[in-house]
């Protein structure tokens, strides 16, 4: 898995889920599992059958989240505004209109909000760039933008 | 019983709510996708390049079940709702370009639509039984934020979905604009190399291989 960079906000939140997961979460299913067996027959029991599926979901969230702080480094605002880094701001003009992304990593991507992936076509093209600079991401139709102001 | 009898009762609504922003473009209603259709697509989709990349098709296809639902109540909103008249001839220059807005405002307008979509979610749950409650919840939500890995990736899927809807209304002259929107979009939005991959051969698919001709013609026939 590449290097990633998140904001500390992030990467402690992360660390709170996991920290509740594996000492609070894990125990609590593992007990529920445990009870559900004194039921009696497993091949017909509701509740062992609903604690395997939340075990198996919070395993995989475990498995998830470690894999994500194993390859994670602190992502420090970038010290300069002369180039488009992870972490900057950039308002840039498109399509003769005003938008404003926030460059991030993937898993803090949410472009709906204006948080843009640094992996995605524009967030790659978008990054070393200086204010001024017109960059295009090509394909049939063409996407242009103007970098007019990075924060 | 009764509250999953109403429950399946209230989803049975999909079926029939339309997907406005094919309206808005020029698709006569009777012709526009319902939710239930996009969900339908968006769930083979999911599960195909969910599977490829290991990760778990089971969720993704549920979560493309349930992203959804809650258009039940809020009906199916769209970033031009703010901007668009109804005036099909004033509001074509308006579609013909994705809506830009700063930063805060995406938020703002982010933070209205997840409250509106808690209400109708609210609703909708209120007396199904408990666990199924939770998981639909948790799924959405998980959809919403983007807070797993498929929850991420089924958001850049869905786009990829409405852009192949896209395509087929444009090839088959019901949408009235044009649709450089819908790619220009997924520049942004998606990261997934799998899924930009797919986008690439859907570009060429479209604009160099006639495919646009050979799915006017077989629709036609259809007709």
């Amino acid at each position: 898995m590449k290097k990633m960079y998140l904001t500390k906000e992030t990467l402690d939140k992360l660390k709170q889920e996991l920290e509740h997961l594996t000492n609070v979460k894990r125990k609590e299913v593992t007990a529920r599992i445990a009870k559900a067996r004194e039921y009696g027959d497993i091949s017909e029991n509701s509740e062992y059958d609903a604690a395997r599926d939340d075990q198996s979901f919070i395993e995989g969230r475990i498995a998830e989240l470690q894999e994500i702080l194993k390859d994670s480094k602190v992502l420090e605002k970038p010290s300069s505004t002369d180039f488009v880094s992870i972490g900057s701001c950039v308002v840039v003009e498109v399509d003769g209109q005003n938008d404003e992304f926030e460059i991030v990593s993937s898993i803090e991507a949410n472009p709906i909000q204006g948080r843009i992936s640094n992996e995605s076509l524009v967030g790659k093209a978008l990054l070393g760039s200086k204010v001024g600079d017109t960059i295009t991401v090509s394909s049939t139709i063409k996407a242009t933008y103007k970098i007019l102001e990075i924060k | 019983m009764t509250a999953l009898i109403r429950f399946f009762n209230e989803v049975g609504k999909l079926k029939f709510i339309k997907r406005m922003g094919w309206i808005l473009g020029g698709v006569k209603e009777s012709e526009t996708e319902s939710i239930a259709d996009h969900s339908f697509r968006l769930a083979l989709m999911s599960w195909y390049f969910a599977d490829k990349k290991g990760l778990d098709v089971g969720k993704v296809i549920k979560m493309s079940l349930v992203h959804d639902l809650c258009t039940i109540y809020s009906g199916d909103l769209t970033p031009y709702d703010n901007l668009v008249t109804g005036d099909f001839k004033h509001d074509k220059a308006i579609l013909a370009k994705w809506p830009r807005r700063a930063k805060e405002e995406k938020e703002r307008m982010v933070r209205e639509q997840r409250e509106k979509e808690e209400v109708s979610f609210n609703k909708l749950l209120a007396n199904l039984p408990e666990k199924f409650a939770q998981e639909i919840r948790g799924l959405w939500l998980d959809y919403e934020s983007g807070e797993t890995k498929e929850g991420r990736f089924l958001a850049q899927i869905d786009r990829v979905e409405k852009l192949m809807q896209a395509t087929e209304y444009r090839a088959n002259d019901k949408y009235l604009t044009e649709i450089d929107p819908f790619w220009i979009q997924l520049k942004e939005l998606v990261d997934d190399p799998d899924l930009i991959h797919f986008i690439e051969a859907m570009d060429k698919d479209f604009y160099q291989t006639g495919q646009n001709e050979s799915q006017a013609t077989s629709t036609k026939t259809a007709h």
